[in-house]
């Protein structure tokens, strides 16, 4: 029976969702109008709206118009709080953020900006159990999704609610925005020490390259720069034994494919934090950072992010790669 | 998903002081549903939240709430049982409140809903014991404290009440709420209930020689009525409201009559014939008033065999009621006993003795009447408010030892010599007269207007009879206070205000109010709400019956009233300060703006977003016209520019 009733509703959840994802689809800007919005009295305005019936009969029983304009101040009431409820979130703004990213297991929050948000009271954003009471808007709402498995994906369609003004009418919309967000392998700690190099060795001064975007200021030969201003050069420098890490992720499936991905993932993060090249070859496609310079963002799957150097978008690329394949 | 609903933030401390407020005030205008013991009770459990909200005490668990609430509840059914079910249910909604209150957790919204509810409910106890106007202004200035605290328990903490919004918002919603209690349909009683238990006053269930005395020293408003007919002479307005007619020797007792009549088919002259609402104070008793033979009541009113109205239940409330009833002979049911009305306890030969020698001389009831009343006119009977006592054969020591009485001994003295004649007669107990207010709008009657007077049968009907008026002709024309000597006067309470002409005006007026507070919100009724309705269709009827020119008329008429008021809004908001607000807010469903853009900016990325650079561009250089270089010739150019844009934006929608 339990199971029974269990189906039952997950099978309603799925057809509303199914005719909200028609009905509704995402968008990158959402106005909260009345076509999306539901207003339903809740429990409480209910209670009262009995109390109203009760108070009707007393007052047509002792013949008393003081009970009955009681009585029809509460329908009023509840009246006036429908609109005013409606009121609460209509015409709020909605705008997707910034794409957001973050590790399998850590905590992740996309970043929702509101627009015409003054004048509102006690909005209720919920997002997989996740609740954020708002005592009046922001102008950026952070809803925290859930981040246990890697992937790319969209934000999933949530619920914002009201019971402002009174607590007697339920006010409530499900947006959906065009806002992605990237879950990464999770880094796995313990293993990649065998696999890396100890990166204990000193750094030993190469050679000089000429200036490329992105290459890190602190590399810069100032004392040439002083010299020259219009060729700056940076210092490359190596470590004992270094040469490019060429990652390789492995033609594998399930929980091994997991594996490896995960110490792909904590070579990644740790040959970047040392600034030592590395390339990574995902399903027979060679990512290189010097693809970089040539064919911008050959993937296409996210727009570079102004300000990020050429280094630390190679990485960003490789792991988006890594979270795809 | 769908059944989950928002939460809410802890109860701020402000709304529970507002709370524990309005409880302490609810317990002063319910105080006459309470007796000392069960008031002192109630008043020491608002008196222990006190510690809770000054000393930030930690409110009452609910084991201790349930085992006082347990306890008191036992007490008050075990030894307040006689105040009365109403009564009963009044202490239990309020100790439930207080109780609550008392084990207030701020976190848990139902304790608040539940709080509130039960609140609103006392509201309406209220208003079952309080109708008057004063009263009924207190209770709902009172509602609006509650109303404010219901809005702050579910609105954002440390939000301050919105007094400006609040009072536009009930611009939409008076007259919602009074159309809703014009229009809704209203329904007959359905049962009789419980109602409050007070001590009666008016005309009691027993007249002796006294009882009547003590009504007239009292200024009490008994009834109010006004006449949609022609205005009564002072000689017709004589309200009857009881019948006394057994009589013990020293007192008279009224008889239960049950017996159920229709008058409607009695023969009148239409000269003689009133319609008229009456609007009666509540006095703890079934009988209402009416003049003469009342033809026909609705639901709640009843007419007995006798002519007399009466109500089904206690009148508890102020109620209003229409009524026709034309000036005759109360006719007589052959059913009903007249044995009563000869029945004579023994005693008193002297008076018998002049019945059976009046009786002697005169043969038809109306000449022995007439006898009767020259008998008392030329036996130097004084009218008085302060006669002396009677004691033994009470009507002989009237007759020939104290000669000085009120109405009620009058009328019980010719009773008595009328049933000792052999004439069936009986005493009418009821008003004589009131005070005519507001240019004789309305007729007020009060407890000083108390009058007895006889009845007697001849021929198959019930003839009327005042004795009093042989004593104190003026009676009829005059008020008490001018026949009454200067040492009975003073017996009269209240009278220290009729001295004083400023306070006495304003009273007046104060009355005057009350008298339509009753007509007009209290009194408004089913048969009102009809005329009402049906005036409305009248209305509608006679716009029908226009040709479609007026039709045409009324359009135009109401659309330049709505352009009117639309550009005066426009004008009220749009001062030009407040052009880019206004700008911004015509272009936003197109492209909201965002808060680091400028107004340039926005219109550029507008006309981007849109492809219209070009109008964009357009509406932006009158905007720097009117903004930069202060032209104000160009705000028009603007707001029609403006219009063109939405225009285009609109058709490329499409």
């Amino acid at each position: 029976m339990q199971l029974l009733r269990q189906k039952l509703q997950s099978w309603v959840k799925h057809k509303i969702w199914a005719w909200l994802e028609r009905r509704q689809p995402p968008v990158s800007q959402l106005i909260l109008r009345q076509n999306i919005l539901y207003v339903l009295p809740s429990k409480y305005g209910i209670s009262l709206f009995a109390l109203a019936a009760i108070l009707y009969l007393l007052g047509s029983n002792y013949q008393n118009n003081l009970i009955l304009l009681l009585s029809f101040l509460l329908i009023g009431l509840l009246l006036l709080a429908i609109i005013l409820a409606f009121k609460n979130l209509h015409g709020l703004v909605l705008q997707s953020g910034e794409t957001t990213a973050a590790f399998a297991g850590d905590m992740l929050n996309v970043r929702l900006r509101l627009a015409n948000q003054q004048g509102r009271q006690l909005l209720e954003f919920s997002l997989n159990g996740d609740r954020q009471l708002f005592w009046t808007l922001p102008s950026e709402v952070m809803l925290q999704v859930d981040s246990s498995r890697r992937g790319f994906y969209r934000l999933p369609r949530f619920k914002i609610q009201s019971l402002y003004p009174f607590g007697l009418i339920h006010c409530w919309c499900y947006p959906a925005l065009n806002q992605s967000y990237w879950v990464y392998p999770n880094p796995l700690q313990q293993q990649m020490q065998q696999h890396l190099p100890t990166g204990d060795g000193e750094l030993q001064w190469s050679h000089l390259s000429p200036y490329q975007m992105g290459d890190a200021l602190q590399r810069i030969d100032w004392k040439r720069l002083s010299r020259q201003p219009s060729q700056p050069v940076v210092k490359v420098f190596s470590q004992q034994g270094s040469e490019l890490h060429q990652l390789v992720v492995p033609t594998l499936s399930g929980a091994a494919l997991e594996q490896s991905l995960s110490q792909i993932c904590a070579q990644i993060l740790h040959l970047s934090h040392r600034h030592l090249p590395y390339t990574l070859e995902v399903q027979g496609r060679l990512l290189t950072r010097e693809q970089l310079t040539t064919a911008q963002n050959a993937s296409g799957q996210s727009a570079p992010q102004p300000g990020l150097s050429s280094e630390e978008l190679h990485r960003q690329r490789c792991l988006e790669a890594l979270s795809l394949c | 998903m769908l059944a989950n609903q928002a939460s809410y933030p802890a109860v701020p401390t402000p709304v529970i002081w507002r709370l524990w407020l309005i409880q302490s005030l609810l317990l002063l205008l319910l105080t006459p549903a309470f007796n000392f013991w069960s008031l002192a009770i109630f008043a020491l459990l608002l008196l222990a939240k006190l510690p809770q909200l000054l000393l930030n005490r930690p409110a009452w668990s609910l084991k201790l709430s349930n085992l006082l609430a347990l306890t008191i509840v036992s007490a008050l059914l075990l030894f307040a049982r006689d105040l009365g079910v109403l009564h009963l249910m009044i202490h239990l909604l309020l100790l439930a409140a207080i109780l609550r209150l008392l084990g207030f957790r701020e976190h848990d919204h139902a304790d608040v809903q539940q709080l509130l509810w039960v609140q609103y409910f006392l509201f309406a106890c209220c208003f079952i014991l309080h109708q008057a106007l004063g009263m009924a202004l207190l209770v709902f200035m009172l509602l609006l404290l509650q109303l404010q605290s219901h809005y702050l328990a579910f609105a954002a903490p440390g939000s301050t009440f919105p007094y400006k919004s609040a009072l536009k918002t009930s611009l939409i919603f008076v007259p919602l709420w009074l159309s809703l209690f014009l229009l809704f349909p209203r329904i007959a009683p359905l049962w009789a209930l419980p109602g409050a238990k007070q001590a009666m006053t008016g005309l009691g269930d027993e007249l002796n020689p006294g009882s009547i005395e003590r009504l007239v020293e009292s200024d009490e408003l008994a009834f109010r009525v006004e006449f949609q007919s022609r205005l009564p002479q002072p000689d017709e307005l004589y309200w009857r409201a009881r019948i006394y007619d057994t009589f013990d020797g020293s007192s008279w007792r009224r008889r239960y009559n049950n017996d159920l009549a229709d008058f409607s088919k009695i023969k009148h002259n239409s000269n003689l014939s009133f319609s008229y609402k009456i609007i009666v104070e509540p006095h703890q008793q079934r009988h209402l008033y009416s003049l003469g033979v009342p033809l026909k009541v609705n639901y709640p009113q009843r007419i007995d065999t006798d002519a007399l109205l009466s109500s089904r239940s206690v009148l508890s409330q102020r109620a209003s009621f229409q009524l026709q009833s034309v000036l005759a002979p109360v006719p007589d049911f052959p059913g009903a006993k007249n044995n009563t009305n000869l029945q004579l306890p023994p005693g008193n030969p002297k008076s018998r003795a002049l019945a059976a020698q009046l009786a002697a001389e005169h043969k038809t009831p109306e000449q022995l009447v007439l006898a009767i009343g020259r008998y008392l006119r030329e036996g130097g009977f004084r009218y008085s408010l302060n006669p002396p006592a009677l004691s033994g054969d009470q009507i002989d020591m009237f007759l020939w030892q104290s000669k000085s009485g009120f109405c009620s001994h009058y009328a019980q003295t010719t009773t008595f010599l009328l049933r000792a004649a052999g004439v069936p007669a009986r005493i009418v107990g009821g008003y004589l007269g009131g005070e005519w207010r507001d240019n004789q709008s309305y007729l007020e009657v009060t407890q000083r207007a108390a009058h007895a007077w006889v009845e007697y049968l001849h021929q198959g009907a019930w003839h009327k009879f005042d004795p009093t008026l042989q004593v104190a002709p003026q009676r009829l024309f005059a008020g008490l206070e001018d026949l009454l000597s200067a040492a009975d006067l003073l017996r009269l309470e209240g009278n220290w205000l009729g001295r004083a002409g400023f306070a006495k005006q304003l009273l007046q007026q104060l009355e005057d109010l009350d008298y339509y507070w009753s007509r007009w919100v209290l009194g408004f009724d089913n048969e009102q709400q009809q005329s009402l309705l049906s005036s409305v269709k009248n209305r509608l009827l006679e716009l029908a019956a226009l040709d479609w020119w007026y039709y045409i008329k009324i359009v135009l008429l109401l659309l330049t009233a709505a352009l009117l008021s639309r550009l005066l809004w426009l004008r009220l908001t749009t001062a030009p300060p407040g052009i880019s607000v206004w700008l911004v807010r015509e272009l936003s469903p197109w492209l909201v703006k965002t808060p680091e853009q400028t107004v340039l900016q926005y219109l550029a990325a507008l006309g981007h977003h849109s492809t219209l650079q070009q109008q964009s561009a357009v509406v932006s250089a009158h905007y720097q016209q009117l903004v930069f270089a202060g032209d104000s010739k160009a705000e028009k150019q603007l707001r029609a520019e403006v219009q063109q844009l939405k225009k285009l934006l609109k058709q490329q929608r499409r």
